[in-house]
């Protein structure tokens, strides 16, 4: 009978564990509370904010949460734990020597981890302006396919807009693309972005400063190649018509007799055709030639690869009080981080939705339009946020 | 089971082999009687099978398998006197004599012979010569269970288990830390195969695609001066290998790094498959040994098959080879001499295929195929003399012709990025060019015909001298190499890389190369006392024959004095066993000459676009372009010597074996291709000079005004500019199998540290962000620093193989450790010492340059962290493979590498360097089949 | 057919090993290998000694099925195994085996053992067949000590499964399992056995794409179709490593007559990595527990199995959250939460009695089994539950006519869906992966009839060697699964 107390000892130990078996379980995932200082810019005086929308996007999820605030005193928030990007926009009413003003007003910070029961956190303001002379129209980076599905780059192009009152003039216009990537996240050292853009290449308009007009409402096309694409790819359109073309790299130039080629600054404009690199539009200081912004403005920046070892790299800064316009590009799947401070464009357009996406050729950025004039004069939307401002994987204009 | 082209070949070789047979059987037919028996087991008394019976009358051999109940038959043999015994590892019997003049059974008792497991190796072993030489038998290889020649190393010390890498290039590297993608090639073109004593001869491959084609598919795959590609050598027809990684004798030469002798099966065998499967590949190999009785003659036969591919994922890059080989060994004997004449037939190719994947979206118009085919015919006559007291005791011819046709076929879908204007002026000079057309295939082959040519005589003479034994070796060796192809060939309209800058060139316009050698070298065996002493001392002449006075190489004699000495202790007694202490050393030159193409490269060609007038209206378009010729040669190339030293001891005891190796070997004159920089004068004309809007006939390129320009132009020339220091200490134990399991503890490993460096000033251009007036490339800097690192590491295997024949099992399990690898990389401050500006003077570059805008850009940056040693800490790895055996005649074997890892992460710089995951076991099995 | 003729003939001169095939076609037997599979009882296992070399051929489909693992797989599979006792105190088994297959439609998972690895699989709403290959072998050894038989076994398998089409996974993985045992006769009739057994797990997950022009979202599941968007796009290198471990007590008679028990536990721990990430992002635990109890007897005819069996599974799945700091260690991780459940509860019962040594062999079987199941996602809120029933019966019959051996069995089988839960309102209907869960809730709760039926037959070959040819089929109503099996083997 040794062996059937064994046998009941067993049953006995199994028994218990199966009777407790399958309860479903309350499953919670972890919070913390939130403490938010805004810091509105140095130097206004009775700062008083309100109408202000708070949206925290988590990237892990994707969940935004919103909350409201009126007044200068800050909601309690309770988020899960994660990592997020912090949006802020409203109104703000200020004194400055005693003169009162009713602005618009923004914070903008990337990355923040919000994890160990409370956060503390401060998001500077700034106000921005939206009236803005010349904008980027748009911008065709990606190129087109040909009937065999091979690439094809030569008629990739950007358009310049005025979008003011008044005639503006393009002679001197410096169009520079982003040395670094908005798909790879870096610590650079040092980190310049606060004040400065680091241009890879960079492209001049040239003129003695009246030589290319651009009246209210119109535009010039900066083209690779200034040339009848279609020759190349019938997938692709004329870009005789451009007013300027750019000087690319000796095997892949040519040059159109009859359309003024832009300056090359440094390297050779060839556009990232992922998107994942921003562009800026601006101009020089009076009197700086290009020779000497470039031993002015020459600086080593570094950061640590992922085995360890630094990485130097010569480069230049364009300051950001020289910058007219800029555009942030990415991709969704692999977006990380702006290249510009968010003064300058808080948000970021695309073209194809993942890495290598074969859905973005023949696709280009195009400014949405806000409002058109009685005489016919369209004024695009430009509030500094390429997300809201931008119609993302739009057809080109210039496209037939 | 099999296809019907398999069953055909299959037909075919049993037909060939009974053509051998035949006549032989004829003769035999004359005296005959049966001879056969029957084995029994002296432990259960019961018959035993599948043993290999031999009869051996005077040279001749005659082999049989014990069947069921230990029953073996040889058939009808020739009468005389016969020595009957039994090979195999686990059983032992005694010789019995038979006199046969009629049918005649035989008995033998066999009992179990675990000691002559004491000889089984499933490792290299350290060979007793004059030199550190690891040496690789077949049933080591059996136990590896390679794919190709490649999979052998891992058994070197240093050496590890690799995956195979079956679709690009496999470089050997002796004695090496590192393992640098260019500029280095010289390790694996510095080491000489050898198969059966003649060369495999790389000398005249050219078969490189490089700089015709945008991305060039043949990147991984190229071989030219770089050496021997070991994926294209088969294991299944070596019975041996030795690899000599110290100072081979003089008689080898044309090498700097090491020796790889290839010794292939001869002799009866039975008839052997095998299959072996693993993740991305399959091989076939069948071979077999005939004896022709009566004749003092054997045939060999062997044919295999490996079809690969680059990944599981991709069935459209993809490794097939295909090894035929006949060789037939005849010997004659009488009282003062033996006379032994061989001869070989063999036939390789090798495809190299890669085809467009038809995912990827548009027609499958690109094609990559990279075809060898070899075949070589090599004869050679030894002569022995056997009289006692000659003087010459051995001589011997062998000579070898091998021809290859090598062809690569390319095709490619070129679509213009934008309009592109295309550059093939094939002189120097102004021309006017055209646009390319948008898109088109283009097609392009390289036809390589490499011829060598080998021939090697030798004498052997034995004397004494007082108390020294002389054995002098004199010789001879001839190679010519030529290269008889047609080189690139392709429609210079419609180029594979349109904005690229190459020009065909024919392989057999090039010049042949005659490279004559003589050695002689004496080996003096002495005793005092009870040490004995045995010294080789030689000298090895080489000399490139009828080259062109400008080349420094020609005509003169390069020298290499070998000398390696061992010294034997009296045996040192403790306990029961006998201390044997071996100790030896040696030094040496090695000298490698220049392959053809590094002799005679490709002309390099810089075009310039001086005109670039896209007009709206096609036929108003216009473009000119500047073409530039540089021959590339450089004439003050010199072969590349090593210099090596090394000291050895090996100490034995109880049949544990201890062997130890101190190298050093020091090279600064490697081969790597340096960059040289011209200035260059060339037009810009300006679109504007010329009406656009209103023309009305083409303009002709005179009619634009232009403006002179220059600026730095590179190309690259071959030079003697690579230094490879190599230092270490190679080590191997091996114990003595342990009786009752039957197991053996084999440690080996090396501590290897190798100083890659450049040995010449560099020179680089500024970067081309640099645009000064509008202009680029203006100045070139000059830069003295040293542009390499040190690379070391420190590894050890160790191996447990046990035999359980009860099971009929066989278990290797292999522990392979790297303690620790180390870069660190030669410190510099990134500043040059000189500039050129495009005046084309040198100026020293001073605290002033670095104050200039544009100089500054010269001047890297660099910091201390750079240049910190970096030790990458434990590297630790399991392998394990299984052999199965089924009554002998089958065997099913797995294996897996990397059944474990342990890699553990490590901090550099404060950042975590993550090693751990992401490694993979790679694992396969294989049957063989013996009958 | 001809070594089915050669065989006739052959078989009517020598004798087949009857013994072996008999005890190798019993569905008591099948019972009772599972209740002597420790190694230390080994010894009992079987009462005859065999080895064999056998290739076989399989093929399923189905029209409902778990979208990650396929709709149906073709197999290709050889097979060699021992069981031998070399000496009077010795067991000795082993086997190896290479199967070569191709699975049907398998999407939204581009991951290997999706058993061992789910929900944590990469994703993307592509998919297709798969081939996959698998190299075996394990081999263990028993020996008696005194009153102990003390057992060992170690196993390794290696996997590699591959499309050589966009999207192309190639992922390898490897189990290594060690078992050590000792049992000890506790009476006359009846031993008890403590198992510890161990293993080792690792996968290799890469896709890739050849397209020059791009590829679909991918993405790595979190359970019920959630995952994280930062760590979706591009990251298309993951790693898997495990560790399990386990402990088992049996009770069993040695002479196949009496009461047996089992119970046991086991853990089971999983982590997933991707490249650059420092962090696993995801972890798996299961723990299992399961016990058994039944009577066998097995007399000169007659045979008899009666077992109770019952397990719970607890998997939990915790998950990271992570932040990039664009350092040189880039993403980071910042927070991690048990987001998602699975919990298993089964119980199954079964009995075979056979009567053998007459006319004919026959045997019958009676089933019934329920499964409670239930999966959770938090943040969004998910779930998946359900439970099901199960009856049925089952006949082989045996004969000997002339030199073969005969066995036919069939079963009958019905299926029944008690209770189901299926809630992920936070899906958009336009999504893959909305589709997806639809259909694998339909595949899971479906009910129905099952069938099956098979023939073996037994032959002598030449000397020592015999062979067999076997055929098995099944459908499922609810599921419309067909299934077909034929095996060729040798035996000696």
């Amino acid at each position: 009978m040794r062996q059937i107390k064994l046998l009941l000892c067993i049953l006995a130990v199994t028994g218990t564990v199966f009777t407790t078996a399958c309860k479903k379980d309350g499953l919670t995932i972890r919070q913390s509370a939130v403490g938010l200082t805004l810091t509105p810019p140095a130097g206004l005086q009775n700062v008083r904010t309100s109408n202000v929308v708070l949206v925290f996007k988590e990237s892990n999820s994707g969940v935004d949460s919103t909350f409201h605030m009126n007044g200068n005193t800050p909601p309690a928030i309770t988020l899960p734990d994660g990592s997020y990007e912090v949006t802020l926009e409203g109104d703000v009413e200020y004194e400055l020597d005693d003169v009162k003003y009713s602005r618009k007003i923004r914070g903008h910070k990337q990355g923040v981890a919000v994890s160990g029961g409370t956060v503390t956190l401060d998001i500077p303001l700034f106000l921005y302006d939206e009236t803005a002379g010349l904008v980027f129209k748009e911008i065709f980076f990606t190129g087109t396919v040909t009937p065999e599905g091979k690439q094809y780059n030569g008629d990739k192009y950007f358009i310049i807009y005025n979008n003011s009152e008044d005639t503006l003039y393009a002679d001197g216009l410096v169009i520079a693309e982003a040395a670094f990537l908005s798909t790879t996240k870096r610590e650079y050292d040092p980190n310049v972005m606060p004040e400065a853009f680091t241009p890879g290449a960079m492209v001049m308009i040239p003129g003695k400063g009246t030589e290319h007009p651009i009246y209210p409402g119109k535009q010039i096309v900066v083209a690779n190649n200034a040339i009848n694409h279609k020759e190349y790819n019938p997938n692709s359109f004329d870009l005789r018509k451009s007013e300027l073309e750019l000087t690319l790299l000796g095997s892949i130039n040519v040059d159109n007799p009859e359309v003024p080629d832009l300056v090359n600054m440094n390297g050779f404009m060839t556009m990232h055709n992922r998107g994942f690199k921003s562009y800026i539009v601006g101009r020089l200081p009076e009197g700086t030639t290009i020779d000497k912004y470039k031993e002015e403005n020459k600086y080593t920046y570094s950061y640590i690869q992922t085995n360890g070892t630094p990485r130097y790299v010569d480069g230049y800064k364009f300051p950001n009080s020289w910058i007219i316009d800029a555009v942030n590009l990415s991709v969704p799947a692999v977006f990380e981080w702006i290249l510009t401070a968010p003064e300058l464009d808080m948000g970021w357009t695309y073209c194809g939705k993942v890495d290598s996406d074969d859905g973005r050729y023949g696709k280009s950025v195009r400014r949405a339009v806000l409002s058109t004039n009685p005489d016919g004069r369209v004024i695009l939307k430009d509030t500094n946020n390429s997300t809201k401002d931008f119609e993302a994987e739009a057809k080109p204009s210039l496209m037939q | 089971m099999f296809s019907n082209s398999k069953r055909h070949s299959i037909h075919l070789f049993f037909t060939l082999s009974l053509l051998f047979i035949a006549p032989a059987y004829t003769i035999a037919q004359q005296t005959r009687g049966v001879l056969s028996g029957r084995l029994w087991d002296k432990e259960n008394g019961r018959g035993a099978d599948s043993i290999l019976v031999i009869a051996q009358k005077d040279s001749l051999q005659f082999r049989a398998y014990s069947a069921n109940g230990g029953r073996f038959s040889f058939g009808p043999l020739p009468s005389g006197t016969y020595k009957v015994s039994i090979a195999g590892m686990l059983f032992k019997a005694p010789v019995k004599t038979v006199h046969l003049h009629k049918d005649q059974q035989v008995e033998l008792t066999v009992e179990k012979a675990l000691q002559t497991l004491q000889e089984v190796f499933i490792t290299a072993s350290e060979a007793r010569g004059m030199t550190s030489t690891s040496v690789i038998d077949r049933r080591a290889m059996q136990h590896l269970q390679p794919s190709s020649f490649t999979d052998l190393l891992e058994l070197l010390p240093g050496g590890r288990s690799k995956d195979p890498s079956l679709t690009s290039m496999n470089r050997i590297r002796l004695r090496e830390a590192g393992a640098p993608e260019t500029d280095y090639d010289i390790s694996s073109l510095g080491t000489a195969f050898l198969v059966d004593g003649a060369p495999i001869n790389t000398t005249a491959n050219l078969q490189s695609s490089s700089v015709y084609i945008a991305s060039d598919p043949n990147q991984y795959r190229n071989t030219t001066n770089r050496g021997v590609d070991m994926r294209t050598l088969s294991t299944d027809d070596i019975e041996k290998v030795e690899i000599v990684r110290g100072i081979p004798s003089v008689e080898y030469g044309d090498l700097t790094s090491g020796l790889i002798k290839i010794e292939r099966k001869k002799g009866y065998t039975p008839f052997t498959a095998r299959m072996k499967t693993d993740g991305f590949s399959k091989l076939f190999a069948l071979g077999k040994g005939f004896n022709v009785p009566g004749q003092d003659m054997s045939v060999n036969v062997d044919l295999g098959f490996l079809d690969s591919k680059s990944k599981p994922t991709d069935n459209f890059t993809n490794y097939k080879r295909i090894n035929s080989s006949i060789r037939a060994e005849k010997r004659w004997e009488n009282s003062y001499r033996r006379l032994k004449w061989s001869g070989s037939f063999d036939y390789a190719t090798t495809v190299d295929n890669q085809r467009t994947d038809p995912d990827n979206g548009y027609a499958p118009v690109d094609k990559f195929r990279s075809r060898f085919n070899r075949y070589v015919f090599n004869t050679s006559l030894k002569n022995e003399v056997t009289r006692l007291g000659a003087l010459v005791k051995s001589w011997e011819v062998n000579t070898q012709v091998d021809y290859q046709r090598d062809r690569m076929d390319v095709t490619k879908w070129v679509q213009a990025r934008s309009a592109t204007i295309l550059a093939n002026a094939l002189t120097e000079g102004e021309h006017d060019a055209t646009f390319i057309t948008p898109s088109y295939a283009a097609e392009l082959l390289v036809d390589g015909r490499p011829l060598n040519a080998f021939l090697k005589a030798k004498m052997n003479l034995g004397f004494r001298t007082s108390a020294i034994t002389h054995d002098v070796k004199l010789g001879l060796e001839t190679n010519y190499s030529k290269n008889f192809g047609k080189g690139q060939i392709y429609d210079l309209t419609y180029p594979m890389n349109p904005t690229g800058s190459a020009r065909p060139r024919a392989f057999d316009t090039i010049p042949g190369m005659l490279n004559q050698s003589f050695f002689a070298e004496d080996m003096m065996t002495f005793n005092v006392g009870r040490h004995k002493v045995a010294t080789a001392a030689g000298l090895r002449g080489m000399s490139l024959l009828a080259m062109d006075r400008q080349y420094a190489i020609a005509n003169k004699i390069y020298l290499d004095p070998r000398i390696n000495t061992r010294w034997t202790l009296p045996g040192i007694r403790t306990g029961q066993h006998t201390l044997m202490v071996t100790l030896g050393a040696g030094f040496g030159l090695h000298t490698k000459m220049p392959t053809l193409d590094m002799l005679y490269p490709n002309p390099k060609y810089t075009d310039i676009v001086q005109l670039n007038f896209y007009h709206n209206n096609p036929d108003y378009r216009k473009a000119n372009v500047a073409t530039y010729v540089a021959d590339g040669i450089n004439y003050h190339l010199k072969p590349a010597v090593n210099r090596k030293l090394e000291f050895n001891g090996d100490f034995e005891l109880n049949g544990n074996r201890l062997s130890l190796t101190y190298f050093h070997e020091k090279l600064t004159s490697g081969f790597r291709s340096a960059s040289r920089y011209r200035v260059l004068d060339y037009k810009i004309y300006d679109n504007a000079s010329v009406d656009a809007p209103n023309l009305t006939a083409p303009p002709a390129t005179s009619d634009f005004d232009y403006r002179d320009a220059r600026q730095f132009f590179s190309y690259s020339v071959t030079a003697n500019g690579s230094a490879l220091i190599k230092e270490g200490i190679e080590f191997q134990f091996v114990s003595r199998r342990l009786t009752g399991i039957n197991t053996r503890f084999t440690v080996n490993g090396a501590w290897f540290k190798t100083n890659y460096v450049n040995s010449f000033p560099l020179y680089k251009g500024i970067s081309s962000n640099v645009i000064i007036d509008g202009k680029q490339s203006q100045y070139i800097g000059v830069y003295d620093y040293q542009d390499g690192a040190y690379r070391g590491q420190l590894n050890t295997n160790l191996t447990v193989d046990s035999y359980l024949p009860v099971l009929g099992l066989t278990v290797s399990a292999s522990l392979q450790n790297i303690w620790f690898r180390m870069e660190q990389y030669h410190y510099n401050n990134g500043t040059p010492v000189q500039y050129m500006g495009i005046d084309g003077i040198l100026h020293p570059y001073t605290k002033e340059s670095l104050e200039d805008p544009n100089l500054v850009w010269l001047k890297e940056t660099t910091s201390g962290i750079l240049f910190q040693k970096r030790l990458v800490p434990i590297d630790l790895q399991g392998n394990v493979k299984v052999t199965k055996e089924f009554k002998k005649k089958a065997a099913v074997s797995m294996f897996v590498n990397r059944l474990f890892t342990y890699t553990p992460d490590y901090v550099f710089n404060n950042t975590i360097n993550r090693r751990s995951g992401f490694s993979s076991p790679y694992f396969g099995m294989e049957l063989n089949l013996n009958f | 057919m001809a070594i089915l003729g050669a065989a006739l003939t052959a078989g009517a001169q020598d004798s087949m090993p009857v013994r072996l095939i008999r005890e190798q076609t019993s569905p008591v037997v099948f019972l009772r290998d599972e209740v002597y599979a420790s190694p230390a009882l080994k010894v009992y296992q079987r009462e005859n000694t065999w080895s064999r070399l056998s290739a076989s051929f399989r093929h399923s489909d189905q029209e409902l099925y778990l979208q990650q693992e396929g709709s149906g797989r073709q197999t290709f599979n050889v097979h060699s195994e021992t069981y031998l006792k070399p000496g009077p105190k010795a067991t000795v088994w082993g086997q190896a085996y290479y199967s070569n297959e191709e699975l049907y439609k398998v999407k939204f998972n581009e991951t290997a053992d999706y058993q061992l690895v789910y929900p944590y699989v990469m994703a993307d709403s592509v998919g297709g067949d798969l081939k996959s290959e698998t190299y075996a072998f394990a081999g263990g050894l028993a020996k008696a000590v005194g009153a102990y038989q003390l057992g060992f076994q170690a196993g390794f398998k290696g996997l590699q499964t591959y499309r050589d089409r966009d999207p192309r996974p190639e992922n390898i993985s490897s189990v290594i399992s060690l078992g050590l045992s000792a049992s000890r006769k506790v009476t006359e009739r009846y031993t008890l056995a403590l198992d510890l057994s161990g293993l080792k797990y690792g996968q290799n997950n890469k896709l890739d794409f050849v397209s020059e022009l791009g590829y679909p979202l991918v993405y790595h599941e979190a359970g019920l179709g959630a995952y994280n968007e930062f760590l979706a796009g591009a990251r298309t290198k993951a790693s898997f490593q495990g560790l399990g471990y386990g402990v088992a007590l049996n009770f069993v008679p040695v002479q196949y007559k009496g009461w047996f028990a089992r119970a046991g536990y086991n853990h089971l721990n999983i982590g997933k990595r991707l490249t650059d990430i420092i962090d696993d992002i995801s972890v798996i635990h299961e723990n299992t527990l399961n016990g058994a109890v039944g009577y066998m007897f097995d007399a000169d005819r007659r045979h008899f199995i009666a077992e109770l069996r019952a397990a719970t599974v607890k998997r939990e799945g915790i998950e990271a959250r992570f932040i990039n700091t664009g350092g040189a260690n880039g993403v980071q991780k910042i927070a991690e939460d048990v987001r998602y459940v699975h919990d298993v509860a089964t119980f199954r019962f079964r009995t075979v009695y056979g009567r053998s040594g007459g006319a004919i062999d026959w045997f019958a079987g009676l089933e019934a089994g329920y499964e409670d199941n239930a999966q959770q996602y938090v943040m969004p809120n998910r779930e998946l539950s359900y439970s099901q029933m199960l009856i049925g019966a089952d006949i082989t019959a045996r004969k000997q006519l002339g030199g073969i051996m005969l066995s036919l069995n069939a079963k009958a089988q019905r299926q029944e869906n008690l209770e189901s839960t299926g809630r992920w309102n936070d899906v958009s209907p336009q999504r893959a992966i909305f589709t997806m869960l639809n259909s694998n809730f339909a595949y899971l709760t479906a009910s129905g009839m099952n069938y099956g039926g098979g023939l073996r037959a037994d032959f002598r070959l030449t000397g020592k060697v015999s062979c067999f040819i076997s055929a098995d089929a099944a459908y499922h109503s609810g599921i419309e699964r067909k299934d077909l099996r034929v095996t060729t083997a040798f035996q000696f």
